[in-house]
């Protein structure tokens, strides 16, 4: 195993713990209320507290000193990322089966974690991108402002209230759920080509980042 | 001789400070210095050697191969000491060393827990308790342990005591003993390399103003003791860095070759006598212009 790998998977599954078990503590309690979209909702905040901690701890300047390439850095990073996003979105679907079963709402729940997942993993992306091109301090602050307005905007707006409203969050994976399953793969092979193409350009972003 | 480094027309532009068309070639079995003031390019050179930060434009060969295509086999064969160690700061000595060593093909554990021991850094520490040069000593078992056959040094000893100093210089001589391997260090100050440094390099303001062997630049430069009236004025006015003393004067000349013959009366006399310059007057001289 990379000793990359293993250094930063430290800080996705800690973050995990700590964005993840608590609401799961509760999910018998909380299942008719929506605490399924709540650890959907969690996701790209999860994977972005993540690629925080782990690009705040990692020395760039100790790694160059070292036998390893920009590109193999930039692969590994990314791997991990979809790797965990690939692996929460297979226990939320098994959670969500095992909620939902074979009703109407199963396909939504299921529409809304893939879609959750998705946007994500282009975000973890998009951090680690921005964190090689502006260094890690303007990461923090990039992360903790998106933190803040994800975190305050799920508290005040309540999963079932927003149901009502509407809103991207609500329509996309209704209308995905209404779809034929063809719409979500779909997504998921546009979700992974942006991903690969935001992998080449973290590629050269790395090789000219010099922090 | 195929030199084990070369680098052509090297240039690091920043908005403020640019490195300009450094090319230099470092042969086998030998230890090459670069010298300069602080903020004269020295840590962006070495940096560029090490392909830690891209070049502007130029081009850098290790052991005949382009870091382009062949990064990981060219630095695992590249020892390196930054003058700033930046390792994990909260993890301990032992994870920083294994960390680095599941990188390396050749990493020999053996040889670095010996080193740590000897250099008395303990290997429980966080990187953040050890000192400035402890974690400079850790860079040096780091850059030593992994069967390298190009150390770079960038101010390898600062911040160590006398004692080490003088070890490290030891073992980097030893390092090039076999002819082989090769060694580049940077520095501010000449303290101590001056005796182990086969090539000297100098850097000013971006520049590589002046590279020579050792031996042949210490042959031009030499310093001038002369009683008062034993040199005519305008060979006085050729000296540079002179200096009142109490026998006379005394002065630098930077092409002793030249007025060797002019002054060998007075040195038959007993009137003038000439000394090796030491290197870091010779560097001060440059750097003023002189």
């Amino acid at each position: 195993m990379s000793p990359i790998l293993r250094k930063s998977s430290f800080f996705f599954i800690t973050h995990l713990c700590t964005f993840s078990i608590p609401p799961l503590t509760m999910l018998p309690e909380w299942r008719n209320r929506g605490m399924l979209s709540v650890l959907a909702l969690w996701v790209p905040v999860w994977l972005s507290s993540s690629v925080l901690w782990s690009e705040r701890q990692e020395s760039y300047a100790f790694l160059r000193t070292l036998p390893v390439t920009d590109r193999e850095i930039v692969r590994t990073k990314f791997g991990l990322a979809l790797g965990f996003a690939v692996i929460y979105w297979l226990i939320l679907s098994l959670l969500i089966r095992g909620a939902w079963g074979s009703t109407p709402e199963y396909a939504g729940y299921m529409a809304l974690a893939s879609l959750t997942c998705v946007i994500a993993i282009i975000l973890a992306a998009g951090w680690y991108i921005f964190s090689w091109r502006f260094g890690p301090s303007a990461l923090t602050v990039g992360v903790m402002a998106f933190l803040m307005i994800v975190i305050l905007t799920t508290w005040i707006a309540d999963v079932r209230r927003m149901v009502r409203i509407g809103g991207i969050g609500i329509l996309a994976p209704r209308w995905l759920a209404e779809g034929p399953w063809t719409y979500q793969a779909g997504l998921f092979v546009i979700a992974l080509a942006a991903y690969y193409g935001l992998m080449r350009l973290a590629v050269r972003v790395k090789i000219k980042s010099e922090v | 001789m195929t030199p084990i480094l070369e680098a052509r027309d090297l240039t690091k532009r920043y908005h403020d400070f640019t490195l300009r068309d450094i090319s230099v070639e470092i042969p086998p079995g030998c230890i090459t210095a670069f010298f300069g003031p602080t903020g004269a390019g020295k840590t962006t050179l070495m940096k560029l050697l090490t392909h830690q930060i891209p070049a502007s434009s130029g081009t850098v060969h290790v052991f005949g191969l382009c870091y382009d295509d062949r990064e990981e086999e060219i630095k695992n064969r590249i020892g390196y000491v930054p003058q700033e160690p930046n390792f994990y700061q909260d993890r301990s000595v032992e994870f920083n060393a294994r960390f680095a060593a599941s990188f390396f093909e050749h990493w020999d554990g053996g040889a670095f827990y010996r080193m740590l021991d000897e250099f008395r850094v303990g290997r429980g520490k966080t990187l953040k308790r050890l000192s400035r040069g402890q974690k400079t000593l850790f860079s040096i078992a780091l850059a030593l342990s992994h069967q390298a056959d190009l150390l770079i040094l960038d101010e390898p000893t600062a911040g160590l005591d006398i004692i080490f100093r003088r070890t490290i210089l030891e073992r980097l001589r030893k390092f090039v003993a076999d002819g082989g391997r090769a060694v580049v260090v940077s520095s501010h100050i000449t303290d101590g390399l001056e005796d182990i440094a086969e090539y000297v390099n100098f850097l000013s303001e971006g520049r590589l103003v002046f590279q020579s062997e050792k031996d042949e630049l210490l042959a031009r430069w030499k310093r001038v003791h002369f009683k008062d009236g034993a040199l005519p004025p305008d060979l006085v006015r050729q000296l540079s860095d002179v200096r009142q003393q109490p026998f006379g004067s005394s002065g630098l000349s930077r092409d002793f070759l030249a007025i060797r013959e002019l002054l060998e009366p007075g040195i038959a006399s007993g009137d003038i006598k000439v000394e090796n310059a030491r290197l870091d007057d010779i560097l001060i001289a440059m750097h003023q212009g002189e």
